[in-house]
């Protein structure tokens, strides 16, 4: 089990690290270039990662051909994917990694109950208006605060 | 003040996106696997991003002059190479999650780790000013955001949805 706590832990640090790493190298080249390498380079990244499955080393039931039965707004997440990394490259570096994260976390989460709420797939709407009421209020404390 | 606002709107619309980008490729995943769709989602990525930076360095072609190149001294002149390297660590959470979320963790365990791992990297990166980005160091008041945000994301993780 505490093997699986690293693993997500780790699965948080990474997208952190990349973040940031994209953050600074939007600084030199651009947020779309940066959003550009990033997807090159992750794309070769899992390339060698399904070498030995490509080349047929690994048999599993991995069938490029049943990519085609997915409707065309399933590949939309790709397009979404280049301007999600260019706009998390140009926050970080004007905001920081840490207001960064926290306010992607609090854009993603509100998206995803609104989503959920869309589809009728909310538990509880009880605790996800708790649970929004908090990220609202974590996101405009600061500022009032400081004014 | 104004700036301040547009970079809130900014990432708070980056989280959006990620939560609908998640959506369509978990879609995508459900017809092949989820390291596939990845992969496939890198490719299309990559085809968009390249299209973006190509029609941008078209209109700048087009609206400015050769001194346009003199206008770039606000970027430090060279990137490091280790900068190109930010698309390995974000390949990799594909692989991590897809553990996690077949493991005892499900679903809402591997987000609400995701995120506390998200936070408290940001806040290192912060304080150490890591990966040469600028030194802000940690503060009680990054507590009062961070808190709320925290528990109020956790509480939607694993009763709300």
């Amino acid at each position: 089990m505490l093997i699986y706590i690293i693993l997500a832990l780790s699965n948080g640090v990474f997208i952190g690290m990349s973040r940031a790493i994209n953050g600074k190298l939007s600084q030199h080249i651009g947020s779309f270039n940066a959003s550009l390498s990033n997807h090159i380079v992750g794309f070769i990244t899992l390339s060698l990662l399904f070498l030995p499955v490509f080349i047929g080393l690994y048999p599993t039931e991995l069938n490029v051909n049943q990519l085609s039965n997915a409707p065309l707004t399933a590949y939309l997440g790709g397009v979404i994917g280049a301007l999600y990394v260019a706009i998390n490259s140009f926050v970080l570096v004007r905001v920081g990694a840490t207001n960064t994260a926290l306010l992607v976390i609090s854009g993603q989460m509100l998206t995803g109950v609104m989503i959920d709420y869309q589809s009728d797939n909310l538990n509880s709407l009880l605790f996800t208006f708790v649970g929004v009421t908090l990220i609202v209020i974590g996101m405009i404390l600061p500022s009032k605060l400081k004014s | 003040m104004k700036n301040r606002y547009l970079d809130l709107v900014l990432a708070l619309l980056g989280g959006s996106l990620l939560a609908v980008m998640i959506n369509l490729n978990s879609r995508l995943a459900e017809f092949t696997t989820p390291f596939l769709a990845s992969w496939v989602a890198h490719g299309i990525g990559a085809i968009m991003a390249l299209a973006i930076v190509m029609v941008i360095a078209k209109t700048k072609r087009s609206t400015t002059t050769n001194n346009s190149i003199h206008l770039n001294h606000n970027n430090p002149p060279k990137s490091p190479k280790w900068s190109y390297l930010g698309g390995i660590p974000g390949a990799l959470t594909v692989v991590f999650a897809a553990i996690t979320v077949n493991s005892p963790l499900g679903l809402a365990g591997t987000l609400a780790l995701g995120l506390v791992g998200q936070i408290m990297f940001g806040t290192v990166v912060d304080n150490f000013g890591l990966f040469g980005l600028d030194k802000k160091p940690f503060s009680i008041a990054n507590c009062i955001s961070i808190l709320p945000i925290a528990v109020g994301s956790t509480i939607i993780i694993f009763f709300g949805i």
